[in-house]
């Protein structure tokens, strides 16, 4: 009988069902939290109309149009049932379905963040493999050294970028060729740069110095002492290094969000990004509200998940 | 014709017609003085939850963990965007405060385990035994034994609060769009053609506010690194 099996079995039960309990009830202190923010404490009605126009009647029919009348129970569960069906209420700017809106402008987004996602997985493995090496030459340390400046914050990089960018535009140094230009490719380019400079460096970074360190480990020595060429042993390292990996890809993956909120802000494109600062500047809350919660579920359930992966089978090291 | 450029032509205003090196600097030293208060708060919220942490019921200590790991999980700037956003905040005080009130889980999780490994410490039995108070072996003997640990921990903490506030600005939520680094940012692109200056001055004040203490933790961490052989 394989009793370890069925212990292994038993413990990933475990963990699954906590992750799943953990998950669910963060989703709703989420939703709680958001629904508290956005419709009890500032009047949104008052932020709607601004203080300086409010008039009774107006405030009531402003009230009742965006569903903040009755109690506050009452609000809450119609809220709770709007959500689980992905009915995040109507914009007050546009009139338009939130999540309609949200859906038209992450397709928009879509190839910025796919292709930074691209960017960011192959910086990854580049650090992973060309760090696996016993000799690490002056390159390797020269990169090494200069890659904390990708750490900047986004926002910054990305303005630097969009400056440099309509900068170059203004001057017209390139302009004729038509590679500078509000959809040009040098634009483009440097758009998924500001997306993807932060969750590379990171990733390549961790990569490189983990990369550095498995390949002093001693079972590397004994893959060489019995006669495995260095090609075979890098790539056999590279699962390790990739398992160490996980639980960054977390963090990687929120700093491609926020890269893309960023960037498009300072690009001034339309995409899932600019859709929370337009919504917030315009004090359009029901948007505003509904990118939160479409936001912020995904990006709770991948970090339990992650977290939970990360318990359950703990890296070698 | 060759041109030459001196630094009598570089246009030493703001867009606004204020003088660009005053105005600068002046945001500089406003957006240290709200990182020192954000450092501040959340010194002062994780050390009273990291007491809470180790003092408390398991359900409680278990809870507050769980917190930390949310709060590591998705970042602070996700957080403070939605508050800002839904309380509508224009003080740059109260923007201060809330990235503080959003940054105590990086400290409450170093101070609970600095105390867990401090229980155990012989020095601490020995002050104990010669009847030392708790007062006498927080500030006499734990404190002086974490600072090579802590002041590294609280500058990477200005230098990650200096970024999230100018996060907030470059997004135009929080605080006086006008004195904030991160707005004046997004704010010189629109002059870059006429005003380059401008743009040039306001990145390098701001990455003085990120690169002065990310300097000083790499010095202080060095330091720890040849002392310790």
């Amino acid at each position: 009988m394989d009793l370890s099996a069925r212990s292994h079995d038993s413990g990933f039960t475990v963990v699954l069902g906590k992750t799943i309990l953990r998950i669910v009830v963060l989703l709703f202190v989420l939703h709680a939290a958001v629904f508290l923010a956005f419709d009890i404490l500032p009047e949104a009605a008052y932020s709607q109309l601004g203080f300086a126009a409010v008039k009774k009647e107006l405030l009531e029919e402003t009230r009742q149009r965006m569903g903040l009348t009755g109690r506050l129970p009452e609000r809450y569960w119609l809220s709770l049932t709007h959500c689980s069906r992905f009915d995040f209420g109507v914009s007050l700017r546009t009139g338009y379905p939130v999540a309609e809106l949200l859906r038209r402008r992450a397709l928009d987004s879509l190839p910025v963040v796919f292709t930074s996602l691209v960017v960011t997985i192959s910086a990854l493995l580049a650090g992973s493999w060309f760090y696996s090496t016993k000799r690490p030459s002056r390159w390797h340390h020269c990169v090494l050294a200069l890659s904390p400046a990708t750490l900047l914050p986004q926002f910054a990089s990305a303005s630097a970028l969009a400056t440099g960018a309509f900068f170059l535009l203004g001057l017209g140094t390139l302009s004729p060729s038509g590679l500078i230009g509000k959809s040009g490719r040098v634009t483009d380019a440097l758009l998924i740069t500001a997306v993807a400079l932060m969750p590379a460096g990171i990733l390549f970074t961790a990569a490189a110095k983990t990369a550095l360190l498995m390949s002093r480990r001693r079972f590397v020595l004994t893959y060489e002492a019995i006669g495995l060429p260095w090609s075979r042993i890098r790539v056999l390292l590279q699962t390790n290094i990739l398992q160490q990996m996980l639980p960054l890809a977390n963090r990687a993956l929120l700093a491609l969000l926020l890269g893309t909120v960023f960037a498009e802000l300072a690009f001034d494109r339309p995409g899932i990004g600019s859709v929370l600062t337009e919504a917030i500047r315009s004090g359009d809350q029901p948007v505003a509200a509904g990118w939160f919660l479409a936001v912020g579920g995904p990006v709770i359930f991948l970090s339990q998940a992650l977290a939970a992966w990360n318990k359950r089978f703990p890296s070698a090291t | 014709m060759e041109q030459t450029l001196s630094l009598r032509d570089v246009n030493w205003q703001t867009p606004y017609g204020d003088p660009l090196v005053t105005t600068v600097s002046f945001a500089v030293l406003r957006t240290a003085l709200m990182c020192s208060i954000s450092v501040a708060v959340a010194f002062f919220c994780g050390a009273l939850i990291a007491t809470l942490w180790r003092d408390s019921q398991r359900w409680l200590s278990e809870t507050i963990r769980t917190m930390v790991g949310v709060m590591d999980g998705i970042g602070a700037i996700l957080p403070a965007l939605a508050i800002a956003s839904a309380l509508q905040l224009r003080s740059e005080w109260g923007t201060a405060v809330l990235v503080g009130l959003l940054t105590w889980n990086v400290v409450a999780a170093f101070l609970k385990d600095e105390f867990s490994s401090l229980d155990r410490a012989a020095f601490i039995e020995a002050a104990l035994v010669l009847g030392a108070s708790r007062w006498q072996i927080l500030w006499q003997h734990a404190l002086p034994h974490i600072a090579p640990r802590l002041v590294p921990l609280l500058l990477g903490l200005f230098a990650g609060c200096a970024g999230l506030m100018g996060a907030l600005g470059f997004l135009g939520i929080a605080g006086d769009a006008k004195l904030s680094l991160g707005f004046m940012l997004y704010d010189a692109k629109s002059f870059v053609q006429q005003t380059p200056s401008y743009f040039i001055a306001t990145f390098i004040g701001f990455a003085w506010v990120i690169a002065i203490p990310s300097a000083l933790v790499w010095l202080f961490t060095k330091g720890q690194k040849y002392n310790s052989y």
